[in-house]
């Protein structure tokens, strides 16, 4: 899992149907303590209704999206917004 | 998953057993200012994407699902993207 | 799946079962890049059930989805060629094509 900011979403009409209904949001990685980006913008489901500038938990495994999402095991989906972080602080 | 453009596609007549006749496509991914990042990789096209759009490809194992039994593919394009807002 | 040059074989005697009788080689990743296709920067070593040789140009897939092509069920492979490429094309331009 890392923490990421929520930096804008994705509209498709022709999509594997595991995806249906689904929003697609960009996800923008970032050190959950230091806030600062750690790589590459990717794009995650998110069924929690994360909105722009949320910081977010993402999961990169296919099952947990899959659980979350009520998809079944033919969805391709990797990422999905599994929390939206209120804090992380070093302690 | 990550957002690339078709650059074009890949011919294979030989192909393992388990692979099937899918299409093959050539892919740059982009980032949300449509720069390259990445290497071009090659993946299997469950929408029927052309040459030149965008689209948004999965990697790794789940890129193995959408078919019974799975295909022995690590990357599969499942979307069209129609278009996107980004507030970098 | 990565576009790959095969540039070696790879012979061992001692290895884990489900190694036995497959063939292993090494393939250098090609990458497209200014509509050329030149060489990246992986090279790994892959199995090889399709009969690729020197030279060729193959399709490999990495990680876990390996193990789902033919026959590599119980070998403990991240790296398969799944297929020996005829011809890429980029921009509407062919990149590379077999003789």
């Amino acid at each position: 899992m890392f923490t990421a900011v929520v930096k804008g979403s994705l509209t498709s009409t022709i999509k594997h149907p595991s995806m249906k209904g689904v929003r697609l949001m960009i996800v923008q990685p970032v050190d959950p303590v230091a806030g600062i980006s750690s790589g590459l913008p990717q794009i995650a489901a998110d069924v929690l209704g994360a909105g722009i500038g949320t910081r977010v938990l993402v999961s990169s495994d296919g099952r947990a999206a899959q659980d979350m999402l009520k998809m079944d095991k033919f969805s391709p989906v990797r990422l999905v917004i599994t929390a939206l972080v209120d804090e992380a602080a070093k302690t | 998953m990550y957002m690339a453009r078709v650059m074009g596609q890949v011919e294979a007549s030989v192909r393992a057993a388990g692979l099937g006749p899918h299409r093959l496509v050539l892919l740059q991914p982009l980032d949300f200012q449509q720069q390259p990042i990445r290497w071009t990789l090659v993946a299997i096209d469950l929408v029927g994407a052309a040459n030149g759009s965008l689209v948004a490809y999965e990697e790794g194992r789940e890129a193995a699902n959408p078919y019974d039994p799975p295909l022995p593919v690590d990357a599969c394009v499942v979307a069209l993207v129609d278009g996107y807002n980004y507030q970098p | 799946m990565m576009i790959a040059k095969v540039v070696a074989t790879v012979v061992a005697t001692v290895k884990d079962a489900g190694f036995d009788t497959k063939k292993l080689i090494v393939v250098h990743a090609h990458v497209l890049k200014d509509g050329q296709l030149i060489p990246g920067q992986t090279v790994v070593v892959a199995n090889d059930d399709l009969g690729a040789g020197e030279g060729d140009f193959v399709l490999v897939t990495q990680g876990s989805s390996a193990r789902l092509a033919p026959g590599m069920k119980n070998c403990a492979t991240d790296a398969v060629v799944i297929a020996l490429i005829d011809r890429i094309d980029a921009n509407g331009q062919p990149v590379f094509y077999k003789k």
